[in-house]
């Protein structure tokens, strides 16, 4: 008598977890043919829903709708630095109908620096680049510097005093400063934030001179007058402030943009490589893709499969020499 | 156009067409989705996200607005009948929710904790309307200082949750602050007590460690004491009976303070709906002229925490509305909607658009006010669960919460970190540590560690900057306050009682 609810509970148990994986099991049973894509494929973002990696991933997949005879799905699973979800589409079937979002931060710079390699783009098949957002160093209106040089002299007369807010230790924020710190010979004091939301409330608050981050998440502050943008991370000078010159210009060679791209299971065909690359290309020719760039103030810069594993490698090697020279690579 | 016109043309604009069915939906779809384990409310926005697509812009904020507000509520259903906080929000109520539960008074505790929520919302929501863009001012002002001593303030209550034992009541604490060191630490990118699994990486799963510890472990309590008032819980004669209006009254300085506490955590950007609750239900206790009941059993204990977290929506929205900066996970879905409605969100937003930001306004309060009749046909719904078997109801709460805990992140770890601290909550409970205290370690410690470390770099490592801001100075007082009130108190009766006993002394 005294045993029998834990007998049922187990059945009980039993019951409804057959229950539930049957309610799961159907879409994983469904067999790939010839063509592609047969079932709706799913976008995997290792970053929180309503971030910029959700928001890119979520515009894109819209938009792919008029290239793709399947819906996209984008499925969050954040966490550690983008790489758990590197982990999870690594076991997925390479057969097209996985992919994952990826960036610098989480495909190249986190797992050199937790030393992963398993996670890296290289085991992963590239598809394609999309877009890409300039990184930007902003201060206040009431700043004392006019130039990236005046900050520089500045902070070369004080080190430490210079205090920068931008996202955590391992995002391209950070590596714009570190690189900053290293090309300029100055030592600031870079202050990070679970994002970069909560840098520019820092920022705003006074408690840091300088903010650093996507353009996107600056603009509007700038025509509010809350913001100052003092130098850009780029190659050549940015349409969206001419004015501005790049921290090249002022004699500190940083070229750092935060690109955003697609990667799919390393076994993944090169024909479906193709065929998504194909459609995304295409996608960012719809209306909703323009729109939503010329808000993000982000650029297409799109590179195809062959192209994108080249930047990859070339990313690669310059993220690594970075991470080597500042030390941050974890021991095993 | 004035600030009446434009309010009522959201209104307006709110009503039309299917407005009121897709609203009711929105808070349906939102109050099943916080009660289920694993769905945070903006897990259950995001879910929502692509049926938004088909709508327009306005209407797509006001179905988001309704999941945020049911999943704001959902959350605390399964905590009151289950141990089981939906959503990280909801531990709270469960401390009092669950006792009432057995009790035989689910149907009440959940009644207050739907009217209640709803009244905190609602004054919060006004709040918001009347004063967004002076309190959009304010927002910046609390940094990493005073969200560090707000997180302090909250430590307090370890003292309250400890039951017999101080002793094991702080440990029980420390040990919820140890855990929230494991993981990726963010700023200095080191790895720390992940021994060198990447799974580690990530932490610990706030949701998936406070379901294992309540609900798990009463789950194993239950299956090991079957003798025990198992019955009380699930017999048909559980009261279905909604609060009275004495009793509502009778909440009503504990909805109070749980709505000033809710407002002025929500406004500040680093802390959260589950730091809210857990200062609301330490506050509540201080202010109620019943303290003892507190963990007995208190209708109060539900009402605070749970007008505090559904409170945090109105202050939430201040940054995101004031600044386009989202100031929780759930504003950052309805900035994300925006975006991919191609509007970007901003400082500029309520004046480009304000046609959209009035049309939110509006569908927060009807939102809010349709909480309650869908509230009440789920609670009804809900309650017929108690019905069930003892074993069948103990083994579909465990899958739940296997499926639950892994649906949130699809992560394999997360059901399995449920299963480990059922286990050890049950040891816990045997040999009287307190996994309240444990919790409320985990919620805040991440909060304390971080803007503590953060705050110092902003003032280049000087300690005077605790004092020399007056929000935090204030806030760090007051916890020294609450922190010596005891002991001097005591002190002080000692004191009288000598004197008293050397008097006669001295005469004779």
């Amino acid at each position: 008598m005294k045993r029998r609810p834990v007998v049922q509970t187990i059945c009980a148990l039993a019951v409804t977890l057959a229950a539930g994986a049957a309610l799961t099991g159907p879409a994983a049973a469904q067999k790939p043919s010839g063509n592609f894509p047969t079932r709706p494929i799913t976008f995997v973002v290792g970053f929180g829903a309503g971030g910029g990696a959700d928001v890119f991933a979520r515009a894109i997949s819209e938009a792919a709708k008029t290239s793709l005879s399947q819906p996209l799905a984008v499925e969050n699973r954040p966490g550690a630095g983008g790489t758990s979800a590197n982990a999870y589409v690594a076991g997925r079937p390479a057969d097209g109908h996985t992919i994952l979002f990826a960036h610098a931060g989480s495909s190249v710079i986190t797992p050199i620096i937790t030393n992963q390699p398993t996670l890296k783009w290289n085991n992963f098949a590239p598809v394609a680049r999309i877009h890409a957002e300039e990184e930007w160093l902003m201060v206040h209106p009431d700043s004392p510097w006019k130039t990236a040089k005046d900050l520089v002299a500045y902070a070369k007369k004080n080190p430490k005093k210079v205090r920068v807010a931008g996202s955590a230790i391992g995002g391209i924020d950070s590596f714009v400063v570190l690189s900053w710190e290293k090309a300029a010979g100055i030592d600031v004091e870079y202050i990070p934030h679970e994002g970069g939301g909560p840098a520019i409330l820092a920022f705003l608050g006074k408690n840091a001179e300088v903010v650093v981050g996507n353009v996107s998440e600056f603009f509007q502050h700038v025509e509010a007058k809350k913001m100052v943008p003092l130098a850009v991370a780029s190659e050549k000078r940015s349409p969206i402030f001419p004015n501005v010159p790049t921290l090249k210009e002022s004699g500190a060679d940083v070229v750092m943009v935060q690109w955003r791209s697609i990667l799919a299971p390393k076994e993944t065909s090169s024909d479906r490589v193709a065929a998504l690359a194909q459609a995304f290309r295409k996608a960012m020719n719809a209306e909703s893709w323009k729109t939503f760039n010329r808000n993000a103030k982000a650029v297409d810069a799109y590179l195809g499969p062959a192209e994108f594993r080249k930047f990859l490698a070339s990313e690669e090697q310059r993220f690594t020499k970075i991470i080597d020279e500042l030390g941050l690579r974890k021991k095993k | 156009m004035g600030f009446l016109e434009h309010l009522f043309a959201g209104f307006v604009s709110a009503l039309s067409g299917y407005g009121v069915l897709i609203m009711a939906a929105g808070v349906a779809w939102g109050i099943v989705g916080g009660a289920i384990p694993g769905i945070s409310g903006a897990v259950a926005m995001a879910l929502a996200l692509p049926f938004t697509f088909a709508l327009d812009a306005p209407t797509a904020l006001i179905l988001l607005a309704g999941v945020w507000a049911g999943a704001n509520y959902g959350g605390s259903i399964p905590a009151i009948l289950m141990r089981m906080p939906g959503t990280p929000a909801s531990a709270a109520c469960l401390l009092d929710g669950y006792v009432l539960a057995q009790q035989g008074k689910a149907a009440k505790a959940l009644g207050v904790s739907l009217i209640c929520g709803t009244i905190g919302a609602l004054i919060s929501i006004v709040v918001l309307i009347a004063l967004v863009l002076p309190l959009g001012e304010i927002v910046v002002h609390f940094g990493s200082p005073e969200t560090f001593a707000l997180a302090l303030f909250g430590l307090t209550l370890i003292a309250g949750l400890s039951g017999p034992s101080f002793l094991k009541g702080i440990a029980s604490g420390f040990f919820g602050l140890l855990l929230t060191t494991v993981g990726l630490d963010t700023l200095t990118g080191s790895m720390r007590f992940t021994f060198e699994s990447a799974e580690l990486l990530t932490g610990i799963d706030t949701i998936s460690v406070m379901i294992g510890l309540f609900a798990v472990s009463e789950m194993f309590y239950l299956i090991a004491h079957p003798a025990r008032p198992t019955g009380k819980v699930v017999t048909g004669r559980t009261g279905t009976a909604f609060p009275n209006f004495r009793e509502l009254r009778e909440v009503g300085r504990a909805t109070f303070v749980g709505t000033i506490v809710g407002l002025v955590v929500g406004i500040m950007p680093g802390a959260g709906a589950t730091a809210s609750s857990f200062v609301a239900y330490n506050e509540a206790r201080r202010w109620s002229k019943r303290p003892e009941l507190f963990g007995k059993g208190s209708l109060e204990g539900v009402a605070a925490p749970e007008t505090a977290n559904n409170a945090v929506q109105g202050g939430d929205l201040v940054p995101t509305l004031a600044l386009g900066i989202p100031g929780s996970n759930s504003a950052a879905i309805m900035l994300a909607a925006l975006l991919l409605h191609g509007i970007m969100p901003g400082p500029f937003l309520l004046t480009k658009h304000p046609e959209l930001v009035f049309t939110l306004f509006a569908g927060l309060v009807i939102v809010n006010l349709l909480m309650i009749p869908v509230g009440i046909v789920i609670l009804r719904l809900c309650l017929l669960a108690l019905k069930l078997d003892p074993p069948v109801l103990i083994a579909s709460i465990l899958a739940l919460i296997v499926i639950g805990t892994y649906a949130g992140d699809l992560f394999v770890l997360n059901p399995v970190q449920a299963l480990i601290f059922g286990v050890i909550g049950y040891g816990m409970r045997i040999w009287g540590f307190s996994a309240a205290a444990t919790v409320l370690g985990i919620v805040l410690g991440v909060l304390a560690e971080s803007e503590l470390r953060r705050s110092l770099i902003i003032s280049h490592g000087e300690w005077s900057i605790f004092v020399t801001r007056p929000v935090c100075a204030v806030l760090l007082f007051l916890t020294l306050g609450v922190l010596l009130y005891p002991a001097f108190m005591t002190a002080l009766r000692h004191w009288r009682a000598r004197r008293v006993a050397a008097a006669p002394a001295a005469k004779s």
